[in-house]
């Protein structure tokens, strides 16, 4: 009676910071009918990793919740998270999200690295609005992958200060900052734009048609894309951007 | 250039429990383009009044987090927290939230109760899986629009028991008790069927098409109320009766 509006697969979240906004409503504009996200905050207050130890404390309480509430994988979000940690905790993070709960586990930095990867792209350029030491950090997660980070285009900027730009200026920040990033390195072929506090998607789409020779991976598609390629049910979802008009 | 894009309305929200999953699946299934949620979690984990002070000890700091993030109007969502600490502190915390924030400030157990009255209806059956002392006073909160709670269906469970049941469990249990509910009292007007950790919305619908009564829920109550105290409301058609409603 309810196949329709039940469920068919649910993606468990551990969403970084105190509020959930921009994540939620980027999902459900790309999401295929029937995929739910299940969303904990773990309420990252800082970039730092001893704020990044203190929210994972809770860890397994948080994967008990999820697992009861059906999910079918778990996401670790945001890669601050990630960077701040550094690839072999994060890696070992990975490994106990899936082994506690028997599920797919994934992470926003891996889902990224696997989409540019899937692209093609060899040269990524870097937008975002976290510090020096944390890119160089995820410079190596896309050199494991083999790609090469030829560049960033930053405004530094606290999560205090950043979840206080209104939507407007920061997608506009987002785009001024990623058309930097072009043009300061015109050898990428790529960019990322990282980061959940601002709605990067539409940014993306606008960037894509400006510099049609670019790929433009963002957090919120690379993740739509990762956990549908998991879950075994890819299907292209046109009017995006290249990542997500993919056939395979 | 990215008009289109940008949220038109953000309606910030206390959410009840730990997890956030069926309130924003069926708030985005419902909403309006450009209607963004913006949610905070402030973890109940037990239907106690004690738990809910516990739960609401850092309200300033969360309206104070909504306010960062641009928000049109705060709500306080799931009508256990209020029912548990009565009418008068629901009452009190809600002019609080208004002040505090300078925004219009509204609750789940507002938007159901003056959705009731609005609709005109007279004599509603509750159906949910809270206590008896919890639907007196949820009774409370409708007697004082005018609507008499003339009855109740519950199958009382705990946050802790009712979180494990999957979806499809869940919904059907909504439906059976909603069912039972007019068949027990065939002289109600209508239902409302309470809870967010049940995917309520298409329940209403199905029970709307089989009895020609209405059915409220939290969901279609509260995106209703909301858009209308932002006065950017439009009728939807293809979802339970209240929402095609002006």
């Amino acid at each position: 009676m309810f196949e329709a509006d039940i469920p068919t697969f649910k993606i468990g979240y551990l969403s970084p910071l105190p509020i959930i906004d921009n994540a939620a409503y980027e999902f459900y504009r790309l999401a295929p009918p029937g995929l739910m996200a299940v969303l904990i905050s773990v309420g990252l207050g800082e970039f730092s990793a001893k704020d990044v130890e203190r929210v994972f404390a809770p860890l397994d309480g948080y994967l008990d919740q999820l697992m009861d509430r059906g999910i079918d994988m778990t996401v670790q979000a945001g890669t601050p998270l990630a960077v701040l940690m550094g690839i072999e905790a994060h890696d070992r993070l990975l490994d106990h999200i899936a082994k506690r709960t028997g599920k797919p586990a994934t992470s926003t930095v891996t889902s990224v690295v696997r989409a540019s990867k899937a692209m093609g792209l060899k040269k990524i350029a870097l937008v975002n609005k976290w510090s020096e030491p944390m890119n160089k950090v995820l410079a190596d997660f896309f050199a494991r992958d083999g790609i090469q980070v030829c560049g960033t285009s930053t405004k530094d900027l606290t999560p205090a200060e950043f979840v206080k730009i209104e939507s407007g200026n920061h997608m506009q920040l987002c785009y001024e900052l990623s058309r930097q990033a072009i043009l300061n390195h015109p050898d990428c072929d790529g960019l990322y734009v990282g980061g959940g506090t601002w709605l990067s998607v539409p940014v993306t789409r606008a960037l894509e048609k400006e510099f049609p020779n670019h790929v433009i991976i963002c957090n919120q598609t690379a993740q739509m894309w990762d956990f549908l390629h998991m879950l075994g049910i890819w299907k292209p979802i046109p009017g995006y951007n290249k990542l997500l008009a993919q056939a395979h | 250039m990215f008009e289109e894009d940008i949220p038109n309305i953000k309606l910030g929200g206390l959410l009840p429990l730990p997890i956030i999953d069926n309130a924003a699946y069926e708030f985005y299934r419902l909403a309006p383009k450009g209607v963004m949620q913006v949610m905070i979690s402030v973890g109940l984990s037990e239907f106690s009044a004690q738990d809910v002070n516990r739960a609401f000890s850092p309200l300033d700091s969360y309206l104070d987090q909504l306010m960062d993030r641009g928000v049109n109007m705060v709500a306080q969502h799931g009508v256990p927290l209020p029912i548990l600490i009565g009418v008068e502190a629901h009452d009190r915390m809600i002019a609080h939230m208004a002040k505090r924030t300078g925004l219009p400030a509204s609750s789940t157990v507002l938007a159901v109760a003056r959705s009731a009255r609005e609709l005109g209806l007279k004599r509603l059956v509750v159906v949910n899986k809270w206590t008896d002392a919890m639907n007196g006073v949820l009774a409370e909160f409708f007697a004082r629009e005018g609507v008499s709670v003339i009855g109740k269906t519950v199958e009382e469970m705990t946050p802790a028991q009712f979180v494990k049941l999957s979806s499809s469990d869940n919904l059907k249990l909504a439906f059976d008790l909603g069912r039972k509910a007019f068949h027990d009292h065939p002289d109600c007007d209508s239902i409302y069927i309470g809870g967010g950790a049940w995917l309520s919305e298409p329940v209403a619908r199905e029970l709307e098409r089989l009895t020609g009564k209405i059915v409220l829920c939290n969901q279609s109550a509260m995106i209703r109320d909301q858009l209308k105290t932002l006065n950017a409301w439009v009728p939807q058609q293809g979802h339970s009766r209240l929402l095609s409603l002006p």
